[in-house]
């Protein structure tokens, strides 16, 4: 999260511009040193930035992103504002002088509709010089690895592009307005291991996953031994919502799929015909991180739609949490959201020790710990205005109490 | 000559304080009764209001008319009914005293116990909420008195580091358990000069709970005896429960006759008994003080001195907490009803040397005192939560927890999307660094609507403002336009005090 705000709030856009020196006789300008500055390039590295350009750009990045280095001039003798724009495509399948395909941002990678799918792209527009240049290995982006979504999984070559062009040049879906505007061109290649489901995989999976979702969101509902109508409604809403951003026919005809494969789904999770290991392995194979927030999101509605979480519920969410691979924290903080609005939860043998973040390999004094700052976070909640959220952290307070009394803290 | 005087609003009871003409701290006595300390009890009579003892005592035949702990109250949008006995949710249609007009009573009450009050400091425990610190302000207003607000530990500590023969230095711990809240402040102190480092609590933490677990064992044996329960409600055992309370600090075992519906019945309660009822509020001030010190950033063994304000520090398991998680006996000496009275009154001084005598001024010229920001102060902004790959709606922190005071932060946000017609600016208050929109609290809400054409990036700049006083001022800014939204929170608009005079219910039966 705090990656990605660093790149919403601080749009990390740097250049360091050097002024204008007398050009040599050469007729290519030169630099303080009397050396020749070289032609516009830019060089792509993979990795955590260094802690001394972190102290330099003052950043706090502790995690990988591509840091788009330039070099070279960029002034022209008829321009003195220009836009620098970055671009980003997957060169994986392609020849190297080829620009490949289109890569997107991880906001909007999965939307449904293709419009939301904005192309990666960053551009800003500076004043210039005839003699304007970056001097060798200057960092102009940090694009945080997990910011851009390639067409599909695995190794991957990605190809970032940069232009140095006209101030007013438009990009719109990756595509220039007018490619005569560009003055300079630089692009780098590098390779990078995309674990996760493309975008464009996760548009071919998309019908299968979501008839996943349904599947586990059954298993679910109907893991404490009955299902009811109002988490069926659940299941049905969400199913409905899928279909909101399609075209009428295939509104339609998704609907009725999903009409048909719910009641068939029912009975199977009823009669108890349906493997979950199975079925988590198939998830898991094809799903992408978003899916996979997503069904948990509706595991949790699921579980909260009668007012109360069960313990079977709850261990059912857990081990699917645990066997998707999310991150666990990022599962806490989802799963505190429900607990805080239910009305009852059935307690488990070792009370919420789960609910708490409590892991086997925590240390007893770790364990106090981590207890106390929840109880921090729900003491918060003991003067909220809605009654239901206020016994609830009560509750949850005097759970942790428990505790910590059978942790000896 | 015009008085400044300090206040311990409290939920049990209160105290006021002046400074005398050397420059000490001295508490008022209620001149009718000559009681150092006063019940925060209102009793609203068929043409009359009574504050204190007698309106407790009132409870027995009017128990409807009786309001008790309304400082617990001062968060909440909740009026008091005396058609229903009790707290309810205001909903502009039933009729009733908001808990800033009764709080407003008890101030009018303690007020009148000197003349010519000219300014007044009033106390509040560190973790109220802003909403509970404007209801105070509103109720200051309607009680005609001109205030300014300190919090209970930094006020106690005041106290101590201005007491003569008495060397504070290091890190202090003021550890503070009243009737119906519990504060733990740590300090930083060179002599009387004050530095406050964390504030943390429990607003719902007090002597209060633990007469309520004495009425469950008392209930539970009534019944096992008697077959039929005890009315928990029923002042007369509140009362007892109290006292029952106050004795087992000295006694390890407490006898009393209880009138019950199936006649009286004799019961004892043991200390050990008392202790094990109250062992969910022990652990939560353990974690109370780990939290403290980790906020502190500091470990036990660096605490000098652990300073005991409140009456629930008489007992005696507290002091055996303290001990096991300080490894070291808190200081004692000093009376801990009025300690927090006592600082608010020199907090007074410093905040208005110009009314006081040479002899007043010299007496507080070396006391300097800097507090922190009790909570972390932020605003909603939309993120990408790179884990889900979604775009959430987050709480970002713009003043720390902490913060000395007063501070002034701003922080540079961005236009979300190109054509963005307004922006929405929530202010949001939290006790930890939450992210979790759930978990925090909105306290100041406006829109910014931004110029025509904003492009995404373009800057969105956040400043807020916190004044000594607790006040936070909010100025959210387009950058490129210049167009700005304040959002100056104040205490909330009030029903004022003539409103609360016509809207008195007369009908008592």
């Amino acid at each position: 999260m705090e990656g990605i705000l660093i790149w919403l709030v601080v749009v990390v856009i740097w250049a360091v511009i050097k002024g204008a020196f007398s050009s040599g006789g050469s007729g290519k300008y030169q630099d303080e040193a009397g050396d020749d500055i070289d032609a516009f390039a830019i060089s792509v590295k993979h990795q955590i930035p260094d802690k001394a350009l972190q102290k330099e750009r003052n950043l706090n990045i502790n995690f990988k992103c591509f840091i788009i280095n330039a070099s070279g001039l960029i002034g022209t003798a008829y321009h003195n504002k220009i836009k620098i724009i970055l671009s980003c495509y997957d060169n994986t399948d392609k020849n190297d002088d080829e620009i490949g395909t289109t890569v997107v941002t991880a906001h909007e990678a999965y939307a449904e509709n293709s419009q939301y799918k904005r192309v990666f792209g960053k551009e800003f527009v500076m004043d210039v010089s005839q003699s304007t240049y970056y001097p060798k290995n200057t960092a102009l982006f940090f694009v945080p690895s997990e910011f851009i979504v390639p067409p599909h999984s695995g190794k991957r070559r990605l190809k970032f592009v940069v232009n140095i062009c006209d101030a007013d040049t438009q990009v719109t879906f990756g595509g220039y307005d007018d490619t005569s505007k560009i003055i300079y061109h630089a692009s780098d290649l590098v390779d990078f291991s995309y674990k996760d489901v493309g975008y464009l995989d996760a548009v071919i999976n998309k019908d299968k996953v979501e008839d996943l979702t349904i599947k586990l969101a059954m298993c679910m509902a109907a893991s404490d031994g009955h299902l009811d109508q109002k988490e069926l409604n659940v299941i049905k809403d969400w199913a409905k919502n899928l279909t909101n951003l399609l075209e009428e026919d295939k509104q339609a005809e998704r609907k009725k799929h999903f009409s048909k494969f719910i009641k068939e789904t029912y009975t199977s999770a009823k009669a108890k015909r349906i493997s979950i290991s199975d079925l988590v392995k198939e998830f898991n194979k094809i799903a992408s991180k978003t899916q996979k927030y997503e069904a948990i999101e509706l595991l949790l509605n699921i579980s909260s739609a009668d007012g109360k979480l069960s313990k079977e519920e709850e261990v059912f969410i857990n081990k699917i949490a645990k066997t998707t691979n999310i991150d666990l924290k990022t599962f806490r903080d989802m799963k505190n959201k429900v607990v805080a609005n239910v009305e009852k939860i059935e307690t488990l043998e070792k009370p919420s020790e789960t609910t708490f973040g409590l892991s086997d390999d925590m240390t007893d004094k770790e364990k106090c710990r981590s207890l106390t700052k929840q109880y921090s976070k729900w003491k918060g909640q003991t003067t909220h205005k809605d009654p239901k959220r206020k016994k609830r952290a009560k509750e949850m307070i005097k759970a942790i109490a428990d505790l910590r009394k059978q942790y000896n803290c | 000559m015009s008085k400044i005087i300090g206040i311990d609003l409290g939920t049990t009871f209160s105290a006021i304080a002046e400074l005398d003409d050397l420059g000490n701290p001295e508490v008022l006595s209620d001149p009718e009764s000559g009681n150092r300390i006063t019940r925060s009890v209102v009793y609203f009579g068929k043409d009359k209001v009574i504050v204190g003892e007698k309106a407790k005592d009132a409870a027995v035949t009017k128990r409807d008319k009786v309001v008790f702990e309304v400082k617990s109250q001062m968060e909440n949008d909740v009026i008091y009914s005396l058609k229903d006995g009790k707290f309810i949710d205001d909903n502009g249609k039933s009729k009733g005293y908001t808990p800033s007009q009764i709080s407003s009573l008890i101030l009018s009450k303690l007020s009148d116990y000197t003349s010519k009050v000219k300014k007044a400091v009033i106390t509040i425990p560190a973790q109220f909420a802003d909403r509970a610190r404007g209801a105070t302000l509103e109720a200051a207003k309607l009680s005609k008195l001109d205030v300014e607000l300190i919090n209970e530990p930094t006020a106690a500590i005041l106290h101590y580091a201005n007491m003569p023969n008495v060397s504070l230095n290091g890190r202090v711990m003021v550890f503070d358990l009243g009737g119906g809240t519990f504060d733990i402040s740590i300090a930083k102190v060179v002599g009387k000069k004050v530095d406050i480092m964390t504030s943390v609590g429990d607003k719902h933490l007090g002597g209060q709970d633990f007469d309520r677990e004495i009425i469950k064992l008392l209930d539970k044996k009534y019944k096992k005896s008697k077959g039929k329960g005890l009315d928990e409600k029923d002042p007369v055992i509140l009362d007892i429960a109290e006292r029952i309370k106050k004795l087992l600090s000295t006694k390890e075992k407490v006898s009393d006759i209880i009138e019950g519906p199936k006649g009286p019945l004799k019961i004892d309660i043991s200390r050990k008994e008392f202790e094990n009822s109250i062992d969910t509020f022990l652990e939560k001030i353990k974690m109370s003080m780990e939290d403290a010190l980790e906020k502190a950033k500091i470990k036990a063994s660096n605490i000098s001195q652990i300073l005991l304000v409140g009456g629930s520090t008489r007992i005696p398991i507290i002091n055996e907490i303290i001990k096991k998680v300080m490894k070291k006996n808190p200081t004692k000496g000093v009376n801990v009803d009025e300690a927090v009275a006592c600082g608010a009154a020199i907090f007074a001084g410093l905040q208005n040397k110009e009314g006081l005598n040479s002899a007043q001024k010299k007496a507080i010229s070396k006391v300097e005192m800097r507090d922190i920001c009790n909570h972390n102060l932020g605003t909603i902004i939309a993120a990408v939560d790179p884990e889900r790959n979604q775009a959430m709606k987050i709480n970002s922190i713009i003043i720390p927890r902490d913060t000395k005071l007063p501070a002034s932060i701003t922080k540079e946000y961005a236009v979300l999307y190109d054509g963005q017609e307004s922006i929405k600016c929530t202010v949001t208050q939290s006790e930890e660094p939450e992210e979790d929109i759930e978990f925090v609290i909105t306290i100041g809400e406006e829109d910014l609507a931004l110029a025509k054409n904003a492009k995404q990036g373009e800057k969105i700049e956040v400043t807020y403002s916190y004044d000594l006083s607790g006040k936070v001022h909010c100025i959210f800014k387009e950058t490129k336009s210049g167009k700005k939204t304040e959002l100056s929170l104040k205490p909330e608009g009030s029903k004022t005090f003539k409103d609360l005079k016509d809207n008195l219910d007369f009908d008592i039966e």
